[in-house]
């Protein structure tokens, strides 16, 4: 079982790790979205073009039942709904759409999650600091417990590093 | 795209029969035609695609209860202070 770390360097280029930089970036990591499999070889069979994948960043999310996904991102690959979904907000319950998706984690050789059920949310805005004096980097998907469920993911937080493995 | 009214309609008078021989797959249904039910996701997406190409169809879990989503970071306004 492969175990990826993800650790948080000194801002100052200084010697040792930097602890509270996972405090307070939390556990992102990069990720590309892209349509399903299932639907890339219908678009090819077709002779229809295959949307590119579009880049950002993901931060897991361990408070969230399924994974979030800019939903601009999901119509934008042209992808359809697969059904609503009930999802609880500041202001009561609210209906959002599922979207079937397909991330791929590029620092990851070899892994992505084919045809996984995300909720289309509105993440417009969102960035996240990713590295000292670098612009932030945008937020595309919220990592929750659908994905986590097969997933092993330590936090360490006296190191300033996180884990996972599946 | 997007309200699935005829295949809830659908799904609600299949599911307590559902529920008995299927519970925990993956149903599609496309206006009044039940496709099929499938061990999880990836193979209900998959064969939806197969047959209706780019028109929208349902996948639903086959449970008791509706599923919900719970995002507090996201609409507690966690994730949108401004960093």
């Amino acid at each position: 079982m492969p175990i990826y770390n993800f650790r948080f360097n000194h801002p100052n280029g200084g010697p040792g790790l930097f602890p509270p930089g996972l405090a307070f970036a939390g556990a992102f990591m990069p990720v590309e979205i892209h349509v399903p499999p299932q639907m890339a070889d219908l678009l090819t069979r077709d002779g229809k073009p295959v949307p590119d994948g579009v880049s950002g960043v993901a931060i897991i999310d361990t408070g969230a039942t399924f994974t979030s996904i800019d939903e601009s991102i999901l119509k934008g690959l042209g992808l359809a709904s697969v059904g609503p979904i009930v999802s609880g907000t500041a202001n009561g319950p609210a209906v959002h759409q599922m979207y079937p998706a397909r991330i791929v984690f590029p620092t990851i050789p070899g892994f992505d999650v084919n045809a996984q059920q995300a909720v289309g949310v509105n993440l417009t805005g969102q960035a996240i600091p990713t590295a000292p004096k670098q612009p932030p980097q945008r937020i595309v998907a919220l990592i929750g417990r659908n994905l986590l469920a097969n997933w092993l993911f330590v936090w360490n937080g006296p190191a300033g590093q996180w884990s996972i493995s599946f | 795209m997007g309200s699935f009214e005829r295949e809830l309609a659908l799904y609600e008078t299949k599911r307590q029969e559902l529920i008995v021989s299927h519970l925990g797959q993956y149903v599609v249904i496309h206006g009044d035609t039940v496709l099929g039910v499938y061990p999880n996701f990836a193979d209900a997406y998959g064969s939806g695609v197969a047959e209706f190409g780019q028109e929208p169809f349902l996948v639903r879990q086959i449970s008791t209860e509706d599923p919900t989503a719970q995002n507090p970071a996201l609409y507690a306004g966690i994730i949108s202070a401004h960093l």
